[in-house]
């Protein structure tokens, strides 16, 4: 259409030579796609996603090796030390600080063994206090525990801040009754009274 | 350097838009990273605690009334309750395993979780301003067991009793006022694990 404007002459037959309009900018065919919408919903998703990240003082990422229990329980997490108790290792700080031993029918497991339920899973007496099986002190958990309270005893002093001896277990769901009372004995031990068990909310009672 | 009005002038057309695809690019790698790190799951939390240890010395308060310290063992045959042998004059009946259908409609046998909060709630009629429960397991038992067994014997639910486990599982916790909010009615709210030798 533009191209017919230019070419019209005046009817008058005067012959000026009219100047050339520019073709308008939506006439112009472009190659490639218009991503600003594009950017518009990636950037909000960003958002979302980084706020519900950050917000989430546990963030916990499930596998095969850490199944977190359903419960109706409602109390919302707060700030706290989390404990990670899953079928291969006890963890804190994003550290392997004491492993789990896991048994199936009297064999080690391996790979796919973690899947099934029914295996036996223990703590080695190794880790334990004076190496002794029936002890409830896991040392390396309770020496790392320490560090972890000292330093956040110091941290509220500078703050001017009242420290709070929360601590927040994050157990898998076939874990056994005696590592929870070695863990929970250890993390006592360690000067952390108040102690949550992290679980889902949600599904059946 | 500012350039001459002359140049500036006679200069072409500069596009002015931006070139997002870098942007694009790094939105396109952040997202999916972001997306697997977050959790599509309402975490909350339980609160327990652990025995204290030494017996201490017993207050003119104890004296005068006695806890009843009610106990649920968790064993492989089902749950065993026990309290203050002052305040029985005969021992609880065990709640063994049975099997019944789950919410599912599958046929399962399962700790019997219905009669459990059955007897504990009796327990809290008898005692109402008890809200301390001890919970031991044998040492094989798996947490889910006692997260579920916490939740049978925290709260209040809708009715005094549940024949059926599906409608156990389905049950909604009973609510009171409180100022303008809606809370549960506590049962025993204070958990405390306890060790079984």
């Amino acid at each position: 259409m533009a191209d017919e404007i230019q070419q019209t002459e005046p009817e008058n037959g005067e012959g000026f030579e009219k100047k050339k309009r520019k073709p308008s900018r939506s006439n112009e065919l472009k190659g490639g796609l218009n991503i600003n919408s594009m950017m518009d919903i990636m950037t909000i998703m960003l958002v979302f996603l980084l706020v519900s990240i950050t917000s989430d003082p546990l963030s916990i990422k499930q596998d095969d090796y850490l199944k977190i229990a359903n419960s109706t329980v409602d109390h919302k997490p707060e700030d706290s030390v989390p404990i990670t108790v899953t079928k291969q290792a006890i963890i804190v700080d994003h550290k392997n600080v004491v492993k789990v031993d896991c048994s199936k029918s009297g064999q080690i497991c391996q790979g796919d063994d973690y899947k099934d339920p029914g295996n036996t899973y223990s703590i080695g007496k190794s880790f334990k206090e004076d190496g002794s099986e029936a002890s409830f002190m896991i040392e390396p958990l309770h020496k790392r525990l320490e560090e972890i309270v000292k330093q956040q005893k110091e941290e509220a002093k500078d703050l001017g801040r009242e420290f709070k001896p929360v601590a927040t277990i994050i157990c898998d769901h076939e874990i056994p009754y005696r590592i929870i009372s070695e863990v929970v004995y250890t993390i006592g031990m360690a000067g952390l009274s108040d102690l949550r068990f992290a679980v889902f909310k949600g599904g059946k009672r | 350097m500012s350039r001459k009005p002359s140049e500036r002038r006679n200069a072409e057309d500069f596009d002015d838009e931006l070139d997002l695809t870098p942007i694009m690019s790094i939105l396109v790698i952040l997202i999916p990273v972001l997306l697997f790190a977050f959790s599509f799951f309402e975490v909350r939390v339980q609160a327990v605690s652990s025995p204290r240890l030494g017996t201490g010395k017993a207050s003119k308060k104890d004296d005068e009334k006695k806890p009843l310290n009610l106990t649920v063992i968790i064993t492989s045959k089902g749950f065993k309750l026990t309290q203050q042998a002052e305040l029985t004059t005969e021992p609880e009946k065990p709640i063994f395993k049975r099997i019944m259908t789950d919410s599912d409609g599958k046929e399962v046998e399962d700790y019997d979780y219905p009669t459990l909060y059955s007897r504990v709630l009796a327990k809290k009629r008898q005692y109402p301003d008890e809200k301390t429960i001890n919970i031991g397991a044998e040492p094989h038992i798996p947490w889910k067991v006692i997260a579920r067994t916490i939740d049978a014997v925290r709260v209040e639910l809708e009715k005094e009793s549940y024949e059926k486990l599906a409608l156990y599982e389905k049950a909604e916790a009973k609510e009171k006022k409180d100022g303008e909010l809606k809370v549960p009615v506590d049962l025993f709210p204070a958990v405390v694990f306890t060790v079984v030798e």
